[in-house]
């Protein structure tokens, strides 16, 4: 007589799914590395990255320098190392404050419906008309210009994304059997919300979340990029771009390795964040 | 009835949009910490006629409702205001560098589209081949650049390496073209001598900034044309074209692209806020002397009517483009008009 083998725990058969698309792997192995490397950037980076070398400034790429030196004779590798600290840093503040506010706003948008839900849409509707790099740039010029306050004007611009998604996957799921019995069972509106509902939503946020990461860093750096994110003698991909542009026709590597840095991070995230999408909602799921 | 209800909802949600924006846009002034006023007059020590003058000019003087009904009335009327920089109106500088943008945005959303479509269908043809993954690792690069380091890059092949296009501005400074209708290759062609040179050299200026700026939409254009393709490509009524005895490619290229269309018209019209994105980011690294050069110029100078009057009428624009694309996108497919 056969037996029918145990269902395999919904994390196994997800971590199946993952595993079987190469990309979503090697996406993942880059961004641990980039964890990594920004958790030990003291550790492996040559140099330290406010290290002034006056005798060579401008260096080409040799066995001293791996990846050169900068006009004022820092080197790049070490601020590049230490680039990926900052990137982290703030990618994960930008991630976890928008997730937490969209969350929050788009459940309650969800569950309450009606006047609530139509007034945070009409606004959400407002905010992602404007375009987010715009609006980031706007609250920066309002705030002033620190990275601090780069950071709040990033996440409050990704804030929308999450609050509609949120919303109508809780409207989703709020018709659904399990939530009426839950009322029947006489479950308060909290307990519902986010005892019931929300663990059911989990999965698009964390799609949203590893896209909203790649999306943060390239705000990040396109902010430091205009000068108005990161202020110079902090190590940051986009300020060191903007630091390197009129070296562009001497010393291209300057150019080259930090926006090759932020290209990589950006494919990585969205790479595995694709695979997630795929994995993670059922309708597109393989079978 | 029900399309004119759907419209009649669009049309509402818009005016609602709009008005937000006229919010937003008032209120950022407002939300500057600590006095305007004295930030803009800065370390000078200026007297109380020259502050009330400035007050004057940025329309503080009045009480916060009153502020926002003359605001309101006054960019109804058509008037922004003048900048503080350049001391003439908001409205006209707008018009002034809209066009040089518009260009811009044009030759990139057709580049996106002249390669996205094409190797979209391609992909979805291939479906598994090495065709198909080298497109869509192609569009994840797209996709993922950081299109201010892109610009550089392309700079540094084409015009350090290659030598073969100029490195910024719109035209080369030999020439002199009369502004008619502010676009550049319009323009050139409506001189009287060396037309033809000028036209290509315009084109020339042109080519970069439009490939910097035209690489996330080609990328999502080609994304989204691929898995619409391969949703019609499974449908019965290709079959039934193909016993028909039609050709593949009468099959595919022409009847499958356009039912394919609806979701791609989707995604243009959400490329549009993300095309102005990329405009100030463009314009900063090609000197393009365009709308989004123009803002962030006067955000670093804290030329507040500008900041004001540039949020409202990019904010406004995008508003209505997107409320044109609900409309075309009805128009188009039928099927939203029955059900």
């Amino acid at each position: 007589m056969n037996r029918v083998s145990e269902p395999r725990h919904p994390l196994h058969e997800f971590w199946r799914n993952f595993a079987r698309s190469k990309g979503a792997l090697l996406g993942l192995a880059v961004i641990v590395i980039f964890f990594i490397i920004a958790l030990c950037a003291d550790f492996i980076s040559p140099y330290d990255p406010a290290r002034i070398f006056p005798e060579a400034i401008l260096a080409q790429p040799s066995g001293q320098f791996w990846l050169g030196t900068d006009d004022i004779g820092r080197d790049l590798l070490s601020r590049l190392l230490h680039g990926t600290r900052v990137s982290v840093t703030l990618g994960l503040f930008i991630v976890l404050t928008s997730t937490l506010c969209g969350v929050a706003i788009g459940l309650s948008a969800g569950y309450l419906g009606g006047i609530t839900d139509a007034v945070i849409m009409r606004i959400t509707d407002i905010v992602m008309s404007l375009p987010s790099i715009l609006l980031a740039i706007v609250v920066v010029s309002i705030l002033g210009t620190s990275l601090f306050n780069t950071v709040i004007a990033i996440s409050v611009v990704s804030v929308p994304y999450f609050v509609r998604l949120v919303r109508a996957s809780v409207m989703a799921e709020k018709t659904k059997d399990y939530v009426t019995c839950a009322r029947c069972y006489g479950a308060g509106h909290w307990r519902i919300a986010c005892i019931n509902i929300l663990p059911n939503c989990v999965a698009p946020i964390t799609v949203q979340a590893t896209l909203a990461f790649s999306d943060g860093i390239l705000n990040i750096a396109a902010l430091g990029f205009l000068g108005l994110g990161a202020q110079p003698p902090t190590p940051e991909w986009g300020t060191m771009l903007a630091d390197a542009r009129p070296y562009i026709a001497s010393e291209p590597w300057l150019v080259i390795f930090p926006g090759l840095c932020i290209l990589i991070v950006v494919v990585a995230f969205n790479l595995v964040g694709d695979v997630l999408r795929d994995c993670l909602d059922s309708k597109l799921r393989r079978l | 009835m029900r399309l004119a209800r759907y419209l009649l909802k669009r049309v509402v949600i818009f005016a609602i949009t709009l008005w937000g924006i006229s919010l937003v846009s008032f209120s950022l002034i407002r939300l500057v910490p600590g006095d305007p006023v004295l930030l803009l007059l800065g370390e000078r020590q200026a007297g109380p006629e020259v502050y009330a003058r400035m007050q004057r000019t940025l329309g503080l003087h009045l009480p916060l409702p009153q502020q926002y009904l003359a605001f309101v009335g006054n960019a109804l009327r058509g008037n922004l205001g003048d900048s503080i920089v350049s001391k003439t109106s908001v409205l006209r500088e707008f018009f002034a560098r809209f066009p040089a943008t518009l260009e811009l945005a044009v030759m990139a959303m057709l580049f996106g589209l002249v390669l996205g479509l094409p190797l979209g269908v391609l992909a979805a043809l291939n479906r598994n081949g090495f065709l198909d993954y080298s497109v869509m690792f192609t569009s994840l690069l797209g996709y993922s650049m950081p299109i201010f380091w892109w610009g550089l890059i392309l700079i540094i092949t084409f015009s350090v390496w290659l030598g073969l296009t100029p490195v910024a501005g719109r035209i080369g400074m030999i020439y002199d073209v009369p502004a008619v209708t502010g676009f550049m290759l319009i323009d050139t062609l409506l001189v009287d001598e060396e037309r033809g040179a000028m036209f290509v050299d315009a084109l020339r200026h042109l080519i970069l900034p439009a490939m910097a700026m035209g690489t996330i939409p080609l990328a999502l254009i080609a994304r989204i044309t691929r898995s619409s393709m391969l949703e019609i490509i499974g449908e019965d009524y290709m079959l039934a074209m193909r016993a028909k005895g039609l050709s593949k490619f009468a099959v595919y290229w022409i009847h499958g692209l356009r039912n394919a269309f609806i979701p791609i018209v989707t995604v243009i019209g959400l490329l549009i806020s993300s095309l102005v994105a990329g405009a100030i980011l463009t314009e900063t690294i090609f000197s393009w002397p365009g709308i989004g050069k123009w803002i962030l110029h006067s955000i670093t100078a804290r030329d507040y009517p500008v900041i004001q009057g540039g949020i409202l009428l990019i904010g406004g624009l995008i508003v209505v483009i997107n409320l044109s694309i609900d409309v075309i996108y009805v128009l188009i497919n039928p099927r939203v008009r029955i059900s």
